[in-house]
């Protein structure tokens, strides 16, 4: 059963009856080996749809669990439970809980760190007191607002005047990791703990570098939540500074204050051409550096030729795109034009673009450009009935997301194996023609209806 | 994307009844076990089903059982009528399943043990009623009809599926307007079920139950859903996708599950 990720939060929902015969197909090793390649900051299992459970049932998926809390140092649990269920497995597992039990899906990511939840209020409640505690100071790390309450009566009659209540729930320790999540075409890593030699190896370079290939151009490393950053910490961020600034890549750190690290290492940062800021706030307030994110595209330095494989595996990509196209909007795209060269159109504004990378044995950027109507026609299965801008561009993107799903099984097919990128979406040809990848590529030129489309294959 | 005109075309494709079939119902919805079981033999498929699926483990015949008098007469006439609609269902089945991760014989397993389950339901709450228990074919074949109509764009739709983690319900509502238990409704109506049995349908997909003007009460809604919620639950369904189309209810009392449990335990 596959999980459903969201903001880095991977839950999973069987439904019925959990016993031991069928336990195992809740979580697979398969699905294990994606938790751990796709590096979630917490795996949940929601209760809300089971109606019974018996022990070798439950016992199973904790035991899953612990394990990916050991493989991957993730925020494990169960959620959605009513307060009967808390009470059976908490005697269930009596001293020996490796998980931990948070009462509904939305409050995981109260304790997980990818999603902002600053200036939410919370009221915590349990008769156990560690427990009541331990919360609290989770809760308190992530910066958001806590009152314990004293007792039931106080809790019963205060509740109503906060965000979130947390009650009936249990948790165990919150592994730090890297978390990751955009904003504005802002890439955000939040860091927790010390920032030392360990960054090294914590820090998804290869996620990294295929953004900055999509188009990504602002990275910054929120340091709200860290303690401390050492010289191995300051070097790791001003190599990302240097290295980034030949693709026109700029970092920037927030909540890096003289409590956490010396002057001179906030000197180091900044001559390395670090952008500073107090916090996340302050810096998405500085319009002039986040309209940067959206107005201009990385100036890769190292232009390659187009190579045999790019060419090789075109029909691929133009099979999967077409027929998905096809399939979706009940309109037949009908091929006009092959050729090697920049990326050239007439069409303007009136556009929705997808950029995905594609790494591994194939190395590649995929670039889909669409007429607004037809983009709205294609994502209409992903649409609500009315939506806004930006509504339509998620949904381009998770169509894109689709189109790449199919290129990458077409690859596996001819035993390539390769990775795709996130899409990254412009409404504008100015800014995708600013793209390094568009300067040589083979595209082809398709008609839907009396609308054009194009499709840019470059390395 | 799926029309209606699209799911009617698929509807259209289910044959009529055979003569055979017809004539053994018929027989068998007149009690008569013997001439019911003289005419079935004459279809020498359907007589090898008959084995096949009666000698299951979850029928607990200790030895093989071939004769078709033998069978009907072991079987009784309830469990008699839903065979012959099973049957039925093979009849309009693929060879191969496509999109789900699925096979004729876990179908017939599928089937086997809906038939036993709601039988032994219907019989723990002193329910005689041919419909029914005969109603209890509309969901396997309901998921046959969804395997044809998905074939067509079955890479765009698992991708969907992967990508947006859409259910298989959702998907099916998105391209067509139609639900699962819609598509159920029109088999429910084309086999020509009673307007009981379509009130029955329509009651077991509604989040609350309406009290029914219909004669069923809501005991059998609420021990279907956990009769399917049990099935849908098995790891080869779960490994199928197939319990992907069923958003059940979630209001069972523990004295219902506990009295589900204990019809359970008597199989």
């Amino acid at each position: 059963m596959k999980p459903i990720i969201k903001n880095k939060v991977a839950i999973f929902y069987p439904t019925g009856f959990l016993d031991g015969d069928n336990a195992s197909t809740i979580i697979t090793g398969v699905d294990e080996q994606e938790i751990i390649s796709k590096k979630p900051d917490a795996v949940f299992i929601s209760l809300k749809k089971i109606i019974f459970y018996n022990k070798k049932g439950i016992s199973y998926l904790a035991d899953r669990l612990a394990f990916l809390k050991d493989e991957c140092m993730v925020f494990v649990g169960f959620c959605d439970y009513d307060i009967k269920i808390y009470n059976s497995i908490l005697s269930t597992f009596a001293n020996d809980i490796a998980f931990s039990l948070v009462e509904r899906e939305e409050m995981v990511f109260l304790f997980s760190r990818s999603k902002k939840l600053e200036d939410k209020s919370i009221i915590i409640y349990s008769n156990d007191q560690s427990q009541k505690n331990q919360i609290a100071m989770a809760l308190i790390e992530r910066k958001l607002k806590v009152q314990i309450a004293k007792n039931k009566d106080d809790f019963e009659q205060n509740k109503k005047n906060f965000d979130f209540v947390v009650k009936n729930s249990y948790i165990g320790n919150i592994e730090k990791t890297v978390a990751v999540f955009i904003k504005n075409n802002i890439i955000i890593y939040t860091l927790k703990g010390f920032i030392d030699s360990d960054i090294f190896n914590t820090f998804d370079m290869q996620y990294h570098k295929n953004s900055i290939k999509v188009g990504f151009r602002i990275f910054c490393f929120d340091l709200t939540e860290v303690s401390s950053a050492n010289i191995h910490g300051a070097n790791f961020l001003s190599k990302l500074s240097i290295d980034g600034a030949e693709f026109g890549v700029s970092i920037v750190v927030c909540g890096l204050n003289s409590n956490k690290t010396t002057s001179r290492l906030t000197q180091d940062l900044e001559d390395a051409g670090i952008l500073m800021y107090d916090d996340l706030k302050s810096f998405f307030e500085d319009e002039e550096v986040v309209s940067q994110s959206n107005i201009e595209a990385q100036k890769m330095a190292k232009k390659t030729k187009m190579n045999k494989k790019i060419i090789s595996i075109l029909p691929d990509v133009i099979e999967s795109t077409v027929h998905t196209i096809e399939v979706l909007s009940n309109k037949k795209a009908k091929k006009e034009s092959v050729k090697i060269q920049s990326l050239e159109s007439d069409m303007k504004d009136e556009v929705v673009i997808s950029t995905v990378g594609f790494y591994g044995d194939v190395d590649a950027v995929s670039l889909l450009i669409m007429d607004k109507y037809d983009a709205q026609d294609v994502c209409k299965i992903l649409l609500p009935e009315e939506f806004t801008a930006e509504e339509l561009f998620d949904a381009f993107s998770e169509f894109a997301n689709v189109i790449s799903g199919k290129i990458l099984q077409k690859f596996k097919s001819k035993h390539l194996h390769a990775e795709a990128t996130m899409p990254r979406i412009f409404d504008k040809m100015s800014e995708v023609k600013k793209l390094e990848s568009t300067k040589h590529g083979v595209q082809t030129n398709f008609k839907i209806g009396n609308k054009e489309m194009i499709l840019f294959l470059a390395n | 994307m799926l029309s209606k005109d699209d799911i009617d075309k698929y509807l259209d494709t289910i044959p009529p009844i055979p003569d055979t079939l017809r004539l053994t119902l018929l027989h068998l919805n007149n009690n008569d076990v013997v001439q019911a079981a003289n005419v079935a033999k004459e279809d020498k498929a359907f007589v090898v089903y008959l084995s096949e699926i009666v000698n299951k483990p979850i029928f607990g015949f200790v030895n093989d059982v071939k004769n078709v008098n033998q069978i009907f007469g072991i079987l009784g006439l309830g469990k008699a009528r839903q065979i012959v609609a099973s049957y039925y269902m093979l009849l309009i089945m693929p060879k191969n399943w496509e999109v789900f991760d699925f096979s004729n014989k876990k179908f017939q397993e599928l089937q086997a043990n809906l038939i036993i389950g709601w039988n032994e339901i219907l019989k723990e709450l002193k329910i005689d009623d041919k419909n029914l228990q005969q109603s209890i074919s509309l969901i396997p074949a309901s998921l046959v009809i969804c395997e044809m109509m998905f074939r067509d764009t079955k890479e765009t739709i698992l991708l969907l599926r992967e990508s947006k983690h859409m259910s298989f319900d959702e998907i099916l509502y998105k391209m067509s307007g139609y639900r699962f238990f819609d598509i159920v409704l029109l088999i429910a109506k084309k086999w020509e079920f009673d307007d009981e049995i379509v009130a029955f349908i329509k009651d077991f997909s509604q989040d609350k139950l309406q009290g029914s003007a219909n004669k069923i009460t809501q005991k059998e809604i609420v021990f279907l859903r956990l009769l399917i919620s049990y099935e849908m639950s098995k790891s080869y369904i779960i490994n199928s996708g197939l319990n992907d189309f069923f958003e059940i209810p979630m209001n069972f009392t523990e004295n219902d599950i506990a009295l589900f449990l204990k019809i359970r335990n008597k199989i």
